[in-house]
């Protein structure tokens, strides 16, 4: 029964991966200049103090050259070892910081500063502790719609991550993975077109955390927004992921792009996890990671353990 | 408070130090009686209570200022702001006496200068404690500095801009009483001290009593306002 129902997800899957090579080369004539995000030779340098000498300062290079394109409505899921930058990276999108050289476009225009066409969800939890679950969602909405119309949209998403009976609790009453949900429903409820989410369910036990990230892959294909999100966990970004990045070990760049070549709508399925297509997939990416993450383990030596990346949901 | 009342009752400590609090009950009437005890109250109030306002006001204007929008200066400014908030209070004194005399305005203004100290450090520290990932979403929503200002470094900061209101309101009571000692002929501090001088023990405890309760209520109602303004907060008991 099981191996005949895993036949009929890869046989799907096969064709799938035919169509979509074709639609890609569709899409390469058509769309060469409809990216929703272009990044070019992006860098990042920080001043930091020098090791040995307290009082110099010196350049720490994170990100050197990355180069990105985001098509519209597309979902790109960013892996790389820790402290490679993908935050660093996330921070420019969301125009939070400047870089130091290369160029980011959103629809063509440059970033300049952050703006409410991106939604950012934070790594960190950065719910107000004084405002309970609908008025932190209903926050970013105070300069744009009066109180009824804020209070409408608060309640609609928070409705949508599940936690209307929750509304009227203040943050230190939620749980880490609520916390992160409300986080999600406030950066949705400003209605942007693309979504900046960096390691958003990294708080929560595997079983809600497979609930949240079928509810996402939903959310942001009903409302086709752009997503690029952040995840340590390999399964994660093969699952949500039309699109993987992987970052190479810092100075980072973009070391390889792996295509999901399966439909959204097939990975919904949720045995997509257990079809050989995503093991293939999965070891893929596995593979190119772990040099990465040996590799800034030798540069760094930092205390960061190889199996905290790569044993996540059990790897 | 019943080991207060049966210790001297007893006579296992000295009743003309520390009397009952029947006796302490007994002498408070017959003040309010006579009308003594309102009266000192009365002008005891007006001036902790100017004195406070003036702290607050000049405390958090400037806290809030230096700690929000004046950064540099601050870090400039911070080591004059430490100096002069050790200051031994009862040194100063003699100091606000030649410069405004032994009138109200003098006490009115010691009590002002040594509370406004603990709150405009507070409120500097609770700014610059907000965490700075907090400023990063205000700037993410589009709010400009004002707004970042209004709506999140404000309300991010206020718990401990409490704590310094609370420190300053207890400042005020202490230096209310320190000042009505010198150079004066009225309040619940001159009571305490002239009731002292004249060995009229259970009057001093009367001035005393009143003192402790009025700086109590104050708490407490700091602490009510607090809570009406302060939400979310976390209750922790170790
Ligand atoms: N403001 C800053 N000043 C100096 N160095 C910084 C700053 N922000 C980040 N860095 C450095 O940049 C590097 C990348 O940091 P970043 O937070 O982007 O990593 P990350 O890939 O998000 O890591 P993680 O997966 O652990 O979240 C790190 O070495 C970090 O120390
Ligand atoms: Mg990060």
């Amino acid at each position: 029964m099981y191996y005949a129902y895993q036949r009929r997800i890869d046989i799907i899957v096969d064709n799938i991966e035919e169509k979509d090579e074709i639609d890609n080369q569709i899409d390469s004539f058509k769309n060469n200049n409809e990216f929703k995000i272009e990044i070019k030779n992006l860098k990042k340098s920080f001043k930091v103090k020098d090791k040995l000498n307290k009082n110099k300062e010196v350049e720490l290079s994170v990100l050197d050259g990355v180069n990105l394109n985001i098509k519209s409505g597309e979902f790109l899921a960013i892996l790389g070892p820790s402290g490679c930058g993908k935050s660093t990276l996330l921070d420019i999108i969301g125009g939070l910081s400047n870089q130091s050289d290369g160029e980011i476009f959103i629809d063509g225009k440059p970033v300049d500063g952050p703006g409410l066409n991106r939604g950012i969800v934070f790594q960190q939890y950065t719910l107000l502790p004084w405002k309970n679950t609908l008025e932190n969602v209903a926050f970013p909405l105070e300069n744009s719609f009066n109180k009824k119309k804020r209070i409408k949209i608060a309640k609609d998403y928070i409705s949508l991550v599940g936690l209307s009976s929750f509304e009227d609790r203040y943050p230190h009453e939620l749980s880490g993975g609520m916390k992160q949900r409300v986080a999600i429903a406030r950066a949705l409820a400003i209605n942007p077109e693309i979504l900046l989410m960096d390691e958003p369910f990294a708080a929560v036990d595997a079983q809600t955390r497979a609930t949240l990230q079928e509810d996402l892959l939903k959310i942001t294909e009903k409302y086709k927004k752009t997503v690029v999100f952040i995840t340590h966990s390999i399964e994660e970004a093969v699952f949500l992921g039309d699109k993987i990045a992987i970052m190479s070990s810092e100075p980072s760049t973009i070391k390889e792009e792996i295509k999901i070549p399966i439909s959204r709508e097939f990975r919904i399925i949720k045995d997509f996890k257990s079809s050989t297509e995503f093991l293939r997939l999965r070891n893929k990416t596995l593979g190119i990671l772990k040099e990465e993450v040996i590799k800034s383990q030798e540069i760094s030596k930092s205390s960061f353990p190889n199996e905290e990346i790569l044993t996540e949901e059990g790897i | 408070m019943i080991l207060w009342q049966v210790l001297p009752t007893l006579g296992l400590v000295n009743q003309i130090f520390i009397p009952t609090p029947t006796t302490i009950l007994v002498e408070m009437w017959s003040l309010i009686l006579d009308g003594t005890l309102q009266a000192d109250l009365i002008i005891s109030l007006y001036r902790v209570v100017m004195g406070f306002i003036i702290a607050l006001l000049v405390g958090l204007s400037l806290g809030f200022l230096l700690g929000g929008f004046f950064k540099k200066f601050e870090k400039a400014l911070n080591p004059l702001i430490q100096v002069l908030s050790q200051a031994n209070p009862f040194t100063l004194f003699p100091v606000f006496i030649i410069f405004l005399g032994i009138g109200e305005i003098s006490k009115i203004l010691i009590i002002y200068w040594v509370s406004q100290w603990s709150i405009m450090t507070n409120t500097i520290t609770g700014i610059n404690n907000v965490d700075p990932i907090f400023i990063k979403l205000g700037k993410a929503i589009g709010l400009g500095k004002i707004d970042i200002f209004r709506k999140i470094i404000v309300p991010a900061s206020l718990p401990t801009v409490f704590t310094g209101i609370r420190m300053g309101a207890v400042f005020s009571f202490f230096m209310l009483i320190g000042a009505e000692m010198m150079g004066t002929t009225s309040g619940l501090g001159y009571m305490i001290m002239q009731a002292q001088n004249v060995m009229q023990i259970p009057r001093m405890w009367v001035g005393i009593v009143v003192v402790a309760l009025l700086g109590l209520l104050t708490n407490y109602l700091i602490l009510w306002i607090e809570k009406q303004l302060v939400k979310g907060k976390e209750k922790i008991s170790i």
